[in-house]
C-alpha cells in the first residue's frame, strides 16, 4: 500500500506545477473579473487540462509501463492526479472569492 | 507450483491490413517460450495483446484456465519488458529496487560495475546500463510469467551471457516469453519456439524448421 501511494505521489508531483500554474491563473482571472467570469474560467481550466492530459500521455507514454509493472493502472494514476488538481482549483477559487 | 499461460484465437488488424490471424501461444512455469519473426510481423503487438494494453479484434488470454483480458493489472501474474526504456529517468536506483521489492546488493553482486551506485538516478546510466537494469527488474520480479521484448538489444555480449544465466536461474519459479532479433540466444534458451509468419504462429521443433519457414535464410541474406 505504501509503495502504491508513493508511486502515485511521484507521478502526481511530476505534473503538479503545470496544474497549479493553470489554477493560479484561474484564481487571478476570478479575482480580477468576478462571478461573471466563472463559466469562462471553468472552460479555460477544462480545456487547458485536456491539453495537459494529452501532452503528458504522449510524453510519458513509456513510463506508464513502469507503473503497470507495479500494479498501478493508468486510470488510477490519472484519477489521483486530476482529482488532486481539481481540489487545488476549488481551494484557490474559494480563496480568491 | 506449475502455472500455465495460454493465448489463442488472437486476431488483430489495422484498417484492412490483417496483422495477426488465429494466433496461438502458450507458456508454463519452468519454460522459456521463444517468439521469432521478421520486423513488422506483429511480435510486439502480440505481447501487448497478451499484456492487455492493446485491444485485439478477438482474443483469449488465460492464466491457469482463467480469462485475464487485462493482465497489466496483475503484476503478480505477468510483468512486461517493452522494447523501449520504461523506468522513469528521475528515479534513483535504490527507489526502483525498493518499488520492485528486490535487493540492490544482489544486483551489485551480479553486475559489479553498479557497486555503490544505488543513489544514482536512472537517467545518469548509459543506454546499455539502463537496459540491463530494466531486464534485471523484470526477470527477477515476483510474477508467474514475464514477457521480454528484445532483452538483448543494446546490451554488451558479456552482459547478454549474464542475463541468460539469470533467466535460467529464475526459470524454475516462472515462465518466460521472449522475443529478440538475436535469434541464436532465443534458440539456445527456448524450450519451445514459435515463429510468427504471415500473421500466424508456427511451432518450430528445430533450427531446420526455421530454415524451412525461411526465417533464418531471410535473416542472413
Amino acid at each position: 500500500m505504501f509503495k502504491t501511494i508513493r508511486s502515485l505521489y511521484t507521478f502526481y508531483l511530476s505534473h503538479f506545477f503545470a496544474g497549479l500554474l493553470i489554477s493560479l491563473s484561474c484564481m487571478y482571472l476570478y479575482h480580477a473579473l468576478g462571478n461573471r467570469a466563472i463559466p469562462a474560467i471553468c472552460w479555460y481550466k477544462v480545456l487547458t487540462m485536456a491539453i495537459f492530459f494529452y501532452a503528458v500521455n504522449i510524453r510519458k507514454r513509456k513510463e506508464f509501463v513502469y507503473y503497470q509493472n507495479l500494479g498501478i493502472s493508468k486510470k488510477l494514476l490519472w484519477s489521483v492526479t486530476l482529482g488532486f488538481d481539481f481540489l487545488w482549483f476549488v481551494a484557490l477559487m474559494t480563496l480568491a472569492k | 507450483m506449475m502455472h500455465k499461460l495460454e493465448a489463442d484465437g488472437i486476431e488483430l488488424s489495422f484498417g484492412t491490413r490483417k496483422i495477426l490471424r488465429s494466433v496461438y501461444l502458450n507458456c508454463e512455469t519452468n519454460r522459456v517460450t521463444g517468439l521469432l519473426g521478421r520486423n513488422g510481423e506483429g511480435k510486439s503487438c502480440l505481447m501487448n495483446i497478451i499484456y492487455g494494453s492493446l485491444k485485439a479484434d478477438i482474443r483469449s488470454v488465460r492464466f491457469n484456465g482463467k480469462s485475464m483480458p487485462q493482465a497489466f493489472k496483475r503484476p503478480d501474474l505477468l510483468t512486461y519488458l517493452p522494447q523501449f526504456n520504461f523506468v522513469p529517468a528521475s528515479l534513483a536506483l535504490k527507489r526502483v529496487f525498493n518499488d520492485f521489492g528486490l535487493a540492490f546488493a544482489d544486483f551489485e553482486a551480479a553486475f559489479p560495475e553498479f557497486v555503490g551506485r544505488n543513489g544514482a538516478k536512472v537517467g545518469q546510466l548509459s543506454g546499455g546500463q539502463r537496459r540491463l537494469l530494466e531486464v534485471y527488474l523484470i526477470v527477477q520480479s515476483e510474477s508467474q510469467f514475464s514477457m521480454l521484448d528484445e532483452p538483448f538489444s543494446n546490451v554488451m555480449p558479456l552482459h547478454i551471457e549474464k542475463i541468460k544465466e539469470l533467466i535460467l536461474a529464475a526459470k524454475p519459479r516462472k515462465g518466460f516469453i521472449i522475443t529478440d532479433h538475436y535469434y541464436q540466444h532465443i534458440v539456445e534458451l527456448g524450450d519451445q519456439l514459435y515463429l510468427l509468419r504471415e500473421g500466424q504462429t508456427h511451432l518450430c521443433q528445430s533450427h531446420a524448421d526455421l530454415e524451412w519457414f525461411g526465417y533464418v535464410s531471410q535473416l542472413t541474406q
